[in-house]
């Protein structure tokens, strides 16, 4: 069966890939033109003269570059049950985003875009099948999120593909995998952790799949706290009562199964160690995979202090619009540009707000520059403006491998300091480790005043007393004026005040996940920002204490 | 799976990975195999090829111009130039055998045109002809040797 699912990967997605990846420009004009002629007599399609289009100049020509509001008037056709509106085929659902604010955006999921979607899934479970030869001997366990957070007017079902995957899934793939379908149901976070690890902790798991780091600390911190409780469902079968929602199916525990050989394990881990950690609870975990660029370093440098020198492998530059890259090995954190999937775009990130932006084709970058992305797909986006920038940080044969930076929108400018995400993460970053400063969870946001300066929230560990804390502003505050020479000369100026640090309750962030989750976030999706745009983040979170630099 | 096309500098390239030590043992047609899965690519003077700390997916070998390997120290305290390469310097060799991060930074000096060599392909090279890898053992157990030296030398330098 294993021989039989790598073989499938392999000629199903992977050969393919990795052959149009000697002829990237060939193998995405192609992409491109399957996409509009089969959707050349849909509405948008009539609108934008996809019938003419015979190349990548026609269509950069026909069809303009796209926010998700430009095309909503289409797609809420699409989400009132309308056909043929941006898509020849029918959706099958919606995924929502996460990670915006304000109304949620809904994207069609149509048989052709899981079919690009699930394409680079695919390649990416081959190479990590092909590096680890021995991974499908126990279990893969990967996190995913409910595919029916609600129903759209036209009656189809929006959540997240995650979920949608992992119900498709036919069954002889299903055994590979630690995680009922049902779990990714499941809305609240303690009761999804419980279940979670109850699975978990009773099975040989070799790859762990979540996209946030954040979620494996999490994972290692409860498989701790719940260790007796664990040991005790696993040895008698079943869940805690506590940890199954009401109303839950059956088939949410129907696989806790009774193991008392697998507790007896456990129980003899507990009693050496004095804690179940997963080194010695997965002692044949090959791979961990999650997103390893732009806000993650954080939660990064924690993995091995918890699960050792499991190698990690980035999972992916993905998001509910579409899979823009692959990664094939475990340094770093980027991936080849998924040129077999999606038609890819970009614009020099220094040419955004320029009126003649030059659109360039994947064959045209350059190593080592950043580039705002822009996605063409079979969900109906068409030159579509994801706004978030990326940069070229090698080349796999001729096709350019990208790692994600930031969001575009992921900037604040105050008085011109023009202070971006990675900024806050790389000061950030930097100053922890200057110090060994234990920041746990960490977000910048303006604040107005006189003079304005930026308000830093962070959830902080025990050992940061006010003073180390102050250290800590301090060294932030200094490593960010490196990072950025304007914030440096506004501060140097006093146009921008000192930065202020506000102590934030245990546990805050933590109820900030769960709290967008019950607005409809996928839980594995969810993201907090380590620089906010929004100006009232912050305020609903329980400030236990305001450090300041500045008396 | 396809084959790939080949480069018209492909005799160029050839001939240059006689000149990367890691690959001095290899016989021509070795060689010749492995050149058939180079690609080429050009760059600006000042462009930088490839950035400390970044995924590492292929070794590039310099065809012309040459290269500035700048190197930042683990204490911070900025990036220190380790070395300059020309025609026929290779950086990025190791990362076809580990997987870890870019170790230094490479910046052309002067208008640069490199082979990349994938590390997919190179691999799929060695289970394909295992004598490639008996080739590379001399190699590395001169490097080994080299530090143990090295290691000795600062020992007895305390």
């Amino acid at each position: 069966m294993q021989r039989l699912l790598r073989t499938w990967l392999k000629f199903s997605a992977a050969s393919h890939f990795d052959d149009a990846t000697w002829t990237p420009r060939e193998a995405q004009e192609k992409k491109l033109l399957e996409v509009v002629a089969r959707n050349k007599d849909t509405a948008y399609g009539r609108d934008h003269d996809f019938g003419s289009i015979r190349s990548i100049e026609d269509y950069q020509r026909a069809v303009p570059m796209n926010t998700y509001e430009a095309l909503t008037p289409y797609i809420d056709r699409v989400f009132a049950g309308e056909q043929n509106v941006l898509t020849a085929d029918v959706p099958l659902m919606f995924a929502t985003t996460s990670g915006t604010t304000g109304r949620a955006k809904y994207i069609p999921v149509t048989p052709s875009y899981l079919s690009e979607y699930s394409h680079g899934v695919h390649v990416h479970t081959y190479r990590m099948f092909t590096d680890f030869s021995d991974m499908l001997e126990g279990k893969i366990l990967v996190s995913s999120s409910s595919d029916e957070e609600g129903i759209s007017d036209g009656g189809l079902p929006f959540g997240a593909i995650s979920g949608y995957l992992a119900r498709k899934q036919p069954g002889a793939i299903k055994r590979f995998y630690a995680l009922p379908y049902e779990l990714s149901k499941v809305k609240q976070v303690e009761s999804k952790y419980y279940l979670t690890l109850r699975y978990g902790a009773a099975e040989d798991v070799r790859l762990l799949v979540t996209p946030n780091p954040s979620s494996m600390l999490l994972l290692a911190d409860k498989l701790n706290v719940w260790a007796d409780e664990l040991i005790h469902d696993i040895r008698k079968g079943g869940a805690n009562a506590a940890y199954v929602p009401e109303g839950s199916p059956k088939a949410l525990t129907a696989g806790l199964r009774a193991d008392p050989a697998r507790a007896d394990e456990l129980q003899a881990i507990l009693k050496r160690d004095g804690a179940l950690t997963p080194r010695a609870v997965w002692p044949n975990l090959r791979l961990l995979s999650c997103w390893k660029g732009g806000t993650m370093p954080l939660y990064l440098r924690k993995l091995p202090a918890v699960f050792g020198d499991v190698p990690i492998r980035d999972l992916g530059y993905m998001a509910s619009e579409g899979r823009g890259a692959t990664p094939l090995v475990n340094s770093g954190a980027a991936g080849v540009l998924n040129v077999t999937s999606h038609f890819f775009e970009f614009v020099p990130e220094e040419q955004r707000d320029e009126p003649n932006q030059q659109f360039l084709t994947c064959d045209e970058l350059e190593s080592n520059r950043e580039y705002y992305i822009y996605f063409t797909t079979s969900a109906g986006l068409y030159r579509y403006d994801i706004n978030d920038v990326v940069r070229v940080v090698d080349f796999y044969r001729n096709t350019p491998v990208i790692q994600f930076i930031r969001k575009g929108q992921g900037m604040t400018s105050i008085t011109g300091e023009k202070l971006t995400e990675s900024q806050v993460t790389g000061a950030l970053l930097e100053a922890v480790e200057s110090g060994g400063y234990d920041v746990q969870h960490f977000t910048a946001k303006v604040q107005w005043g006189e003079p304005p300066r930026y308000a830093l929230y962070a959830e902080l560990g025990d050992s940061m007393t006010t003073e180390r804390s102050r250290e800590f502003l301090r060294a932030f505050d200094r490593s960010l004026c490196e990072q950025n020479i304007e914030y440096e000369a506004k501060r140097e100026s006093t146009r921008l005040g000192a930065p202020v640090l506000r102590r934030v309750a245990p546990g805050s962030y933590q109820a900030l996940r769960q709290k967008r989750v019950a607005e409809g976030a996928p839980e594995s999706q969810v993201k907090i920002p380590q620089l906010s745009t929004d100006m009232e983040f912050g305020a609903a979170l329980d400030v236990l204490e305001e450090v300041r630099l500045d008396g | 799976m396809a084959e790939p096309p080949i480069s018209k500098d492909v005799a160029e390239i050839e001939q240059t990975l006689g000149n990367v030590t890691l690959f001095s043992h290899l016989n021509a047609r070795q060689r010749a195999r492995l050149a058939r899965f180079a690609t080429t690519r050009d760059y600006k003077q000042g462009s930088t090829i490839v950035r400390q700390g970044d995924t590492s997916m292929s070794l590039y070998v310099i065809l012309s111009g040459s290269v500035r390997v700048n190197r930042e120290s683990e204490g911070g305290g900025g990036a220190v130039e380790v070395e300059k390469l020309g025609p026929g310097g290779a950086f990025g060799e190791m990362g076809l055998i580990e997987d870890l991060p870019r170790a230094a930074t490479v910046v052309a000096q002067e208008p640069t045109t490199c082979a990349l060599l994938a590390k997919w392909d190179f691999q799929n090279e060695l289970r394909d002809d295992p004598e490639i890898a008996l080739s590379l053992l001399p190699v590395l157990t001169g490097r080994i040797r080299e530090l143990d030296s090295l290691l000795a030398q600062a020992q007895a330098d305390r």
